[in-house]
């Protein structure tokens, strides 16, 4: 088709740190699996910050909005 | 095989050549089809391919158009859709592993209405996993792995709207329909060089799509340029019954007031120094005075003081861990790509009911504190992204979202990005533009104004040129 070549080896990637080739399905293997106890502890931690954050917002006492959300 | 000049111009131009029979839609769909199949894969930018029966509605459109009725602009125009709307007998995979095999029966109220319009579903197109909602940590949380930029494939495209970016920037597709629910349309077309839209929460129904976070998804259209964005926008809103967060009213488009006088235009401060890059912060300084010298007054404001990422992550994931619920219970939350992703997801069921009613009181009060901005100035500017794409192997979690990115989104504002310069290696820098919830024709004029003055929406991605790039045919000058 005339286009100009991306990749020599369709899908491919070349690793900076390593200088190797990976394809996609290799850098899937590489981070997939289960979470570990340090990912599910870290995205609690952050989920967690965040309601604290939202706890100690102030709003006025008599402000309940109607339960359905409109843009307005 | 059509020319670059064809393939890459916007619908707009494309309409002109299909009404005026100097291409066919079976010609257009064939070329598209091409190069979704040859190029897209080497942008992961493709989920499936819908070949045969694209082929067939570009012979019934091309036979209608004949004879008539025309539909209009859209009429013969191929488009690819992101991978989360359902599509009647076709796979829809949401870009996740555990749902590869998913089959609707039914298509989302989009796509019947862009088959209404005349427009020819090229296939779908890739997207991250369920979103990116569960806060992805890599590029390669999806199914068709990590979304490669097409201005150099060693960067991300930004997502989750990875494929619809990408199929957009390469000419792959006329058009995509993407959605947002925290920065899915926007980051991704400003990565990658194109025009995306976010309509107002309630423009466009969402029936048929993926629920990721029911009170902040939206549906909208990344197209060439922004001219493009108001006409599909125009074929896909409107109220719809299976969708009952949907608004009457109609979308119009128009009348060009053709000057920005005396618009006021909010310029958002951001903080280049800490973590921006300073040829993104050049870029938008042009793109500012650039819009002083067509008239707008521009002038800095400030956000008023909230928390937006926190609140809008409490709604975001007690919203998608309640959708995912059967992902949860059956384990096959475990199947997804990125174990980031799953832990976010997981850890969802953490949230009480009472910080979830909290975040949406505070959002509702966020829309009073919020109602001033809009009488000191008409739309909010800012860069779309404080940097440009990075590297498709870097950590990506959450690093492109600027708070105007969550306060748009938490209101359901409709916000545009579109090209506003390129980095020294080459790569796009894009600003956005926000306005008031349902004033989408506002923010179209403005970005249209600014389109009309420059032609950074009209360079193409040189490694899926054919023929030198950044050529102007006579089409295109005719189509502006």
């Amino acid at each position: 088709m005339g286009f100009q070549p991306i990749d020599q080896d369709r899908g491919k990637m070349i690793d900076p740190s390593t200088s190797r080739s990976l394809s996609t399905r290799e850098l899937e293997s590489e981070h997939g699996g289960r979470p570990s106890d340090t990912e599910l502890y870290a995205a609690t931690v952050n989920l967690d910050n965040a309601m604290r954050v939202i706890r100690a917002f102030a709003l006025p006492a008599n402000f309940f909005p109607p339960f359905v959300f409109r843009a307005r | 095989m059509l020319p670059d000049d064809v393939v890459f111009s916007p619908v707009s131009a494309l309409s002109v050549l299909i009404r005026s029979r100097q291409v066919s839609p079976v010609e257009l769909t064939e070329a598209y089809l091409e190069r979704l199949e040859e190029l897209g894969p080497r942008l992961n930018s493709v989920a499936t391919v819908s070949h045969e029966s694209a082929l067939a509605e570009a012979r019934s459109a091309e036979a209608e158009i004949e004879k008539g009725p025309y539909r209009g602009v859209l009429h013969g125009i191929p488009y690819g859709a992101k991978d989360l709307l359902a599509t009647s007998g076709v796979r829809t995979t949401w870009g996740a592993p555990p749902c590869q095999n998913q089959v609707f029966n039914y298509d989302a109220t989009v796509v019947k209405r862009l088959r209404n319009a005349g427009a020819i579903l090229l296939g779908k197109l890739a997207m991250l996993e369920l979103a990116g909602v569960g806060h992805y940590r890599y590029a390669s949380a999806s199914l068709t792995g990590p979304g490669l930029n097409p201005w150099n494939s060693d960067r991300y495209t930004g997502g989750s709207s990875s494929g619809s970016a990408a199929a957009t920037a390469a000419a792959l597709v006329g058009f995509s329909i993407a959605s947002e629910t925290w920065g899915s349309i926007l980051i991704p077309a400003g990565l990658c060089g194109v025009t995306g839209l976010r309509p107002t929460y309630g423009r466009v129904s969402r029936h048929g799509a993926l629920v990721a976070s029911w009170t902040m998804d939206k549906i909208g259209p990344v197209c060439r340029s922004v001219e493009d964005c108001a006409i599909v926008l125009k074929a896909i809103a409107g109220q719809d019954d299976a969708d009952n967060s949907t608004f009457r009213d109609d979308f119009t488009y128009g009348p060009w007031r053709g000057q920005l006088e005396p618009l006021r235009l909010g310029v958002i401060q951001e903080n280049f120094r800490s973590h921006g890059e300073p040829e993104v912060e050049q870029a938008f300084a042009g793109a500012i005075e650039l819009f002083e010298s067509l008239g707008a007054k521009c002038d800095s404001v400030s956000l008023p003081q909230f928390p937006y990422d926190e609140v809008a992550e409490i709604i975001v994931a007690a919203e998608s861990t309640c959708s995912f619920e059967e992902l949860i219970s059956t384990g096959k939350v475990h199947e997804l790509a990125d174990t980031s992703q799953q832990a976010g997801i997981l850890a969802g069921q953490e949230i009480k009911a009472i910080d979830y009613l909290k975040a949406m009181r505070m959002r509702a009060w966020l829309q009073e504190t919020f109602a001033p901005i809009w009488k000191r100035c008409d739309v909010l500017l800012s860069p779309t992204s404080l940097s440009v794409a990075p590297s498709v192997r870097e950590e990506v979690n959450g690093m492109f979202l600027t708070p105007i990115v969550a306060a748009g989104n938490l209101l359901g504002l409709p916000a545009i990005s579109l090209p506003c310069g390129f980095d020294k290696s080459g790569l796009p820098v894009a600003l956005s533009i926000a306005g008031p919830a349902f004033k989408e024709n506002l923010v179209l004029q403005i970005a249209r104004a600014y389109q009309d003055a420059t032609d950074w929406h009209r360079r193409r991605p040189p490694a899926f040129c054919s023929s030198p790039p950044f050529a102007r045919t006579r089409t295109e000058v005719n189509a502006r």
